[in-house]
């Protein structure tokens, strides 16, 4: 997969905290070691946007709002930790203000314990992508 | 959780409410209350990891209780040994059976369950005077091994068990095990169970269950165990309490070997980052909407972290706030608020504290646009 002009377009968008309707939104997010230094294995990563809207029923009811995919990509902050980097890509997300959620399981652990991570979207005093 | 960048250091629990003294917020912790609390911790051994002061956002209780651990660190356990062959003091006495059995578990009965156990609370109810609530954590992976695969249900209610035996002496009521055992077995995907501990020093016959749930599986587990509580209140005010993504700490009183109408609720809310600042003040904001507390109180709540923090301090004291929404049958909703301290130093080989530290401990943190040019 290639990451034309378009994407670091609408990154830089995003990262402006407003999007338009009907694009794809793509975030490069580092993960760090936390947990003793337990990182997840790329595959079992996902990422996922929750309705946050005031007073909106999604917000109400917790729903998934939309699943993303995760690709890792070359690359780290800044070499002084052990952090990987990852591309999240949401297709098109209606309109709204989300939350972005990453989530992977717990180490060994096979209750289906996940670990989750909120991500703020710079810049912004809330942290939430606002699609409008 | 605490960060693993860094390691927790033990403290004398008299000696930070004095230093604090100035940050505690008169308008939910009164002066004359805190003094209270210093004054009773005076003669307890500089061994704890933790201290919390905890007061109420609604009604007019002006009580402050005190809370504090001791984590399994490297010489924790030797620690709270020496100082119990040393200590005389009173807040120590009603606890006195379990925390020497957690510092010496080889020389007891339930050595197996003490030597799994990595946390242990207590809490002394204001005015001081009775046994602490005592609480030994029976999740391992609880500030100890995270990575480690769950426990059988059978060995968690083992663990309630020996806790149980090393706090009062004897065995512990198979009624309360047997209903322990049907809400642990009944935990859905990805739910933990956490801690236990007996209401028997405030002289109820009741026991409480600490477990962890996903936010939107908390209602049908409440169902699955027959709770006998008000599901409406549950309904309403959920959401508004954790976000949709995260687990609940939930606490669930069991009596004569029934779930009670009882149900605690916490958020994680730890303030590491923008979105737990941003969900905690919108609870917050729905408090006062609801008229279950006021503006003055927030107010006071939020200065206790957003103070200023002594700069160069080494360790480093790190202030937080954790808050509990309990729903008791036919009463209005109560907060609590918890003021928690710790110290902590940074360990060897990890970056010093800076604003990009801050999103480590969180995990993710968005990358800077240049760096896709």
């Amino acid at each position: 997969m290639t990451w034309s002009q378009e994407s670091a377009e609408i990154l830089t968008t995003v990262l402006r905290n407003s999007i338009t309707v009907g694009r794809v939104v793509a975030m490069d997010v580092d993960i760090d070691a936390v947990e003793q230094d337990a990182l997840p294995t790329d595959e079992v990563i996902e990422a996922v946007l929750y309705r946050r809207d005031e007073g909106a029923d999604a917000r109400l009811d917790g729903a998934i709002a939309k699943r993303g995919t995760v690709a890792r990509i070359a690359g780290g902050d800044d070499g002084a930790d052990l952090g990987r980097t990852y591309r999240l890509v949401f297709d098109a997300p209606e309109s709204g203000a989300y939350q972005v959620v990453i989530h992977w399981p717990r180490g060994a652990d096979t209750s289906g314990a996940y670990h989750h991570e909120a991500v703020a979207i710079p810049g912004t005093e809330d942290g939430l992508l606002r699609v409008n | 959780m605490p960060a693993t960048d860094h390691e927790l250091i033990h403290f004398s629990l008299a000696r930070e409410i004095e230093v604090h003294r100035p940050l505690w917020p008169a308008a939910l912790l009164p002066p004359d209350r805190v003094e209270a609390a210093r004054a009773a911790a005076s003669s307890l051994p500089p061994i704890f990891h933790w201290l919390m002061l905890e007061t109420r956002l609604t009604g007019d209780d002006p009580r402050v209780d005190l809370l504090a651990c001791i984590v399994d660190t490297p010489g924790a356990r030797l620690a709270l040994g020496d100082a119990l062959a040393s200590s005389s003091s009173p807040l120590l006495e009603g606890a006195r059976p379990l925390l020497s059995a957690w510092a010496s578990p080889e020389l007891h009965p339930q050595r197996s369950c003490l030597e799994k156990t990595t946390i242990v609370w207590l809490e002394w109810d204001a005015p001081y005077s009775a046994p602490p609530l005592q609480l030994p954590f029976i999740d391992r992976r609880f500030w100890g091994e995270p990575t480690a695969a769950p426990s059988p249900p059978e060995e968690l209610v083992a663990m309630v068990d020996g806790g149980y035996q090393a706090t009062f002496g004897e065995p512990a009521d198979r009624a309360m095990l047997d209903a322990f055992r049907r809400l642990i077995t009944s935990l859905p995907r990805g739910a933990r169970a956490l801690a236990a501990t007996s209401l028997r020093p405030r002289g109820r016959s009741c026991d409480r269950l600490f477990v962890s749930v996903p936010q939107p599986l908390v209602l049908p587990w409440l169902d699955s165990i027959g709770w006998p509580g008000e599901r409406a209140r549950v309904r309403r005010w959920l959401p508004r309490l954790v976000a949709p993504w995260e687990d609940v700490f939930l606490q669930v009183e069991v009596a004569d070997g029934a779930p009670t109408p009882y149900l605690g609720l916490e958020p994680r809310q730890t303030e590491l980052s923008t979105v737990d600042r941003r969900e905690r003040a919108r609870l917050l904001t729905s408090l006062i909407d609801a008229g279950l507390t006021d503006h003055e109180r927030v107010a006071a709540l939020e200065a206790w972290t957003h103070g200023p923090a002594p700069s160069g301090a080494d360790p480093r004291a790190a202030r937080s706030i954790h808050l509990k929404l309990i729903l008791h049958p036919e009463a209005p909703i109560e907060v609590k608020a918890y003021f928690g301290l710790h110290l902590r130093r940074l360990r060897p080989g990890r970056r010093a504290s800076s604003a990009r530290q801050a999103k480590t401990l969180a995990t993710a943190s968005l990358r800077p646009p240049h760096r896709l040019r």
